[in-house]
């Protein structure tokens, strides 16, 4: 049998088997949170709009950021400009 | 195709005049397509072979306009497609819709059903898919069908092996539904499947009683179309097939009952055959990797290549994809083809439809056995079979009983095919074609080109 490594112990030392088994129901119940039930009438398709819609949103955040991002830069090397005498 | 024409389309029909392909395009959607089809952007499609050339019959302003299509050698299905085609025809898809979107256009309908083979070229066939976007919608309303008929497919194939020939049975492809049961936790939470069948599942709640659809300004609308696009094509990239290793992918390398010698003397016979009766068009049964079908266009054939080992056929697709030969191969069985499928069956037609009379010449080499042994079909049907397809010449291999491989096929019932001699072949053969050479290799096998009795 192989020897354990110091790692190993020290997660050992830390987690019982049943701190393990505690963890692992625990992702297991909030996975079955998330299943969905069976909709007889739901359009088994629609998700994917709404996914599209979601990522269009995230996309939306992306482009709001990158504009204000590249404003803020605009407003700085414009402060940096020397001023041109009349 | 059914008689009266395609029927789902709103914005026209598609039917067939003799061997004249037409589209129906309905009066209050003539003007927009008439326009679209006389742009630069279309036109430079046609000129790349990347859409059907298409031109204007009849253009009258408040009547239906018609259009004829260039007919295409050999309408496929995407369920006769190798996974190789499958992704080829995809990124076309996303091709098409991303470069329209710089005209103000994008693709409404997104399904492989709307390209054919030409050669190994996809080929987008729907004139009518296109439509000007609204510059305000940030959505490609097309996306879940792309992702239900393309990507779906691909993704169930391969992460749970399931057979791309399985979407004959799924018009629209598949939902996320029908693969999350089978995907394993990991897989499920992983990209590109967590975007494309976890996600939508777990949203498919919200969106039941409908969704608002979103109006944004038009530079934002664009970015988010071509994120999307992009991230769509990176998705295809992750789920494209890796080339596979298969009972038959590597049977020309591995073929113990063939010396190099018969494999030169072979192909010499073939060539000389090919070079002699000039065919245009030619179908090889039984294709292999396609060695055959290569020779073949090399000496002037259109090629269309069955066989039914999906890794062969992929390799042979991506041969003649990479040296531009006018070869298609298909997914296809001589000794159960393809049905027709679709509304009263009429929709697609079957195999035999589409090949009936439409070759020159089919080349049936080291096929034969399998029919007779392993499919147990008569000789005599097969003959009548070859009769219906070839208008005219046949290159033929003859297994004689003695062969390895023959008498590996009988699997000890070699007593049931006792009366398969040479002179059985001949004389079966006669009834409905003419010996014009024939040539014995050193194994022991005999060429045969033949003609049909007019």
């Amino acid at each position: 049998m192989e020897k354990s490594t110091g790692r190993d112990m020290h997660l050992y030392r830390f987690y019982s088997p049943l701190d393990f088994l505690l963890i692992t129901l625990q992702i297991l119940a909030v996975l079955g949170a998330l299943e969905q039930p069976a909709h007889a009438y739901a359009d088994p398709g629609s998700g994917l709009l709404a996914f599209q819609i979601l990522s269009t949103t995230f996309a939306g955040f992306i482009f709001i950021l990158r504009r204000r991002v590249h404003q803020l830069f605009k407003r700085m090397t414009e402060g940096f400009k020397p001023k041109h005498s009349v | 195709m059914i008689a009266s024409g395609t029927f789902r389309d709103p914005q026209g029909r598609l039917y067939q005049e003799g061997e004249r392909v037409l589209r129906e395009v309905y009066p209050e959607h003539a003007e927009p397509t008439l326009a679209w089809l006389r742009s630069p952007l279309a036109k430079r499609w046609m000129e790349q072979g990347r859409m059907v050339p298409t031109r204007v019959l009849r253009a009258k302003s408040g009547q239906a306009a018609l259009l004829e299509h260039e007919r295409i050698v050999f309408p496929s299905y995407p369920w006769e497609w190798t996974p190789g085609q499958w992704v080829q025809a995809a990124s076309l898809t996303l091709d098409l819709c991303e470069e329209a979107l710089d005209d103000g256009l994008i693709l409404k309908d997104a399904t492989p059903l709307n390209i054919l083979f030409s050669g190994p070229r996809p080929v987008f066939v729907d004139v009518l898919s296109f439509e000007r976007r609204d510059p305000h919608s940030p959505l490609w309303i097309a996306y879940a069908q792309f992702v239900r008929t393309f990507l779906l497919p691909l993704g169930a194939y391969v992460h749970l092996g399931w057979p791309l020939a399985a979407t004959m049975q799924r018009r629209d492809g598949y939902v996320p539904a029908d693969l999350a049961p089978f995907l394993s936790l990991l897989r499920r939470w992983r990209s590109p499947l967590r975007s494309l069948v976890t996600l939508p599942r777990l949203l498919e709640r919200k969106a039941h009683g409908g969704l608002r659809r979103p109006q944004v300004s038009e530079e934002l609308s664009a970015f988010a179309v071509r994120r999307l696009l992009r991230s769509t094509r990176k998705a295809l990239r992750s789920l494209t097939p890796t080339a596979r290793e298969s009972r038959w992918s590597d049977y020309t390398q591995t073929a113990a009952h063939y010396k190099s010698s018969d494999h030169e003397a072979k192909q010499q016979f073939v060539r000389r055959a090919l070079e002699r009766i000039r065919p245009a068009r030619v179908l090889d049964v039984g294709a292999n990797t396609g060695v055959y079908s290569r020779i073949a266009a090399e000496c002037g054939g259109n090629v269309v290549a069955w066989d039914t080992d999906v890794q062969a056929a992929d390799l042979n697709w991506r041969i003649a994809q990479r040296e531009n030969l006018p070869i298609l191969p298909l997914i296809a069985d001589f000794a159960r083809p393809t049905p027709a499928v679709g509304w009263q069956n009429r929709e697609s037609a079957s195999l035999l439809d589409r090949a009936k009379g439409k070759f020159d010449c089919v080349l049936m080499l080291g096929v034969l056995h399998h029919l007779l042994v392993t499919d147990q079909i008569p000789l005599s049907a097969i003959f009548e079979q070859l009769g219906e397809i070839s208008t005219r010449w046949a290159i033929i291999e003859w297994i004689p009983q003695e062969d390895a491989q023959f008498d590996e096929l009988c699997r000890g019932r070699q007593e049931l095919y006792s009366y398969l001699s040479e002179e059985y072949f001949v004389q079966a053969l006669s009834r409905r074609f003419i010996v014009r050479d024939r040539s014995q290799l050193a194994n022991g096998r005999t060429l045969w080109l033949v003609e049909a009795v007019l």
